[in-house]
């Protein structure tokens, strides 16, 4: 009898047993996950995309530190989102009103602020109807973070546009 | 005497703790060593860039002297020293007129001030890193401070430092 309790108590269930099936749990709940991730972005499907991010009103002094082929980094994640393929430059618009008429009208800002459209290049997935860049959803009115080696700002996403095949 | 014994026998589970142990300490020693590695490599180069203040009192152009030191409003680590400032500018701005047209104009009360920075950093294929790990590229909005005054600036120009 006493053999028995003895036994009884050398297999006792104790804190450092119940701290390791934590940990066991907590990796195989890491690992499911990831797993499940995973086969979800495999599924997903590709394609090439070529979207614009307009910078609006920016001083002429930075037009020329964006240039075709800057590989472009959001900013609040930290992931790669495209090539630059095409910059447009042309002076700032803005709409203002016309006191003695009322009309709103599209005027042009001195020569000195320009407008800047960058039209980026990236393979993307589409998850759920959703264009996703490395984790960045991309719409038309996303409001981007960005930048290249030389250049930092911010803007919105005017335009998307898939690449067919012959046009790549 | 012999329940002791049985309590106090080094089983597998002991030793799975210590490996896992070890390995955390190892983990942390070498976390340590390759951000040691990096700082090391991080100020290899002198940045020099190029900052404009905007839209500020005249009577602020005195506190920002040559060799105070800058300091992020984010953190508090310092990001170079004022090298050089040039003359004050009277600040522009853009205004509508009546017919909606739009023309720059000028706020005699208020002054723009273009400094040179200099700060210790590194130039990689990704741009520009001030201290190593702080990105600064042309365009950056900074929140700062020196001893005197605190303002925000954007960044206009990027580059290494010359030999002289």
């Amino acid at each position: 009898m006493s053999e028995k309790i003895k036994q009884k108590k050398k297999y006792r269930f104790n804190f450092v047993d119940f701290f390791i099936i934590l940990v066991i749990v907590a990796v195989l709940l890491v690992a499911g996950y990831f797993t499940v991730f995973n086969k979800s972005s495999v599924s997903s499907d590709k394609v090439d995309i070529e979207y614009v991010i307009e910078l609006k009103t920016i001083k002429d002094i930075f037009v020329d530190k964006i240039q075709e082929g800057n590989e472009v980094i959001e900013t609040v994640r930290s992931e790669n989102i495209g090539t630059v393929v095409d910059i447009a430059v042309e002076t700032a618009k803005t709409t203002t009103q016309n006191a003695a008429t009322g009309q709103l009208q599209e005027v042009s800002y001195p020569e000195e602020l320009k407008d800047i459209r960058i039209t980026i290049r990236k393979e993307v997935s589409v998850d759920d109807g959703i264009y996703m860049m490395n984790g960045v959803e991309l719409h038309v009115g996303s409001h981007i973070n960005f930048r290249v080696p030389n250049y930092v700002g911010s803007g919105y996403c005017v335009q998307i546009t898939e690449v067919k095949e012959a046009a790549k | 005497m012999n329940d002791t014994k049985s309590k106090m026998k080094f089983n597998i589970i002991d030793f799975i703790i210590i490996v896992i142990i070890i390995a955390v300490a190892v983990g942390i020693i070498m976390r340590g060593n390759i951000a040691d590695s990096i700082a090391e490599k991080a100020t290899g180069d002198i940045i020099e860039y190029t900052i404009r203040i905007e839209n500020i009192q005249k009577e602020s152009y005195d506190y920002l002297n040559e060799g105070d030191e800058l300091f992020s409003w984010v953190d508090d680590s310092s990001i170079g020293k004022i090298k050089s400032k040039q003359a004050p500018k009277i600040t522009e701005s853009y205004v509508s007129l009546a017919d909606g047209s739009v023309v720059k104009t000028a706020n005699p009360d208020r002054i723009d001030v273009v400094m040179t920075i200099e700060c210790p950093g590194r130039h990689t294929e990704e741009g520009y890193m001030l201290n190593g790990n702080a990105f600064i590229a042309a365009g950056k909005m900074i929140d700062a401070r020196t001893k005197n005054v605190t303002f925000s600036f954007q960044v206009e120009d990027v580059g290494l430092a010359s030999a002289d």
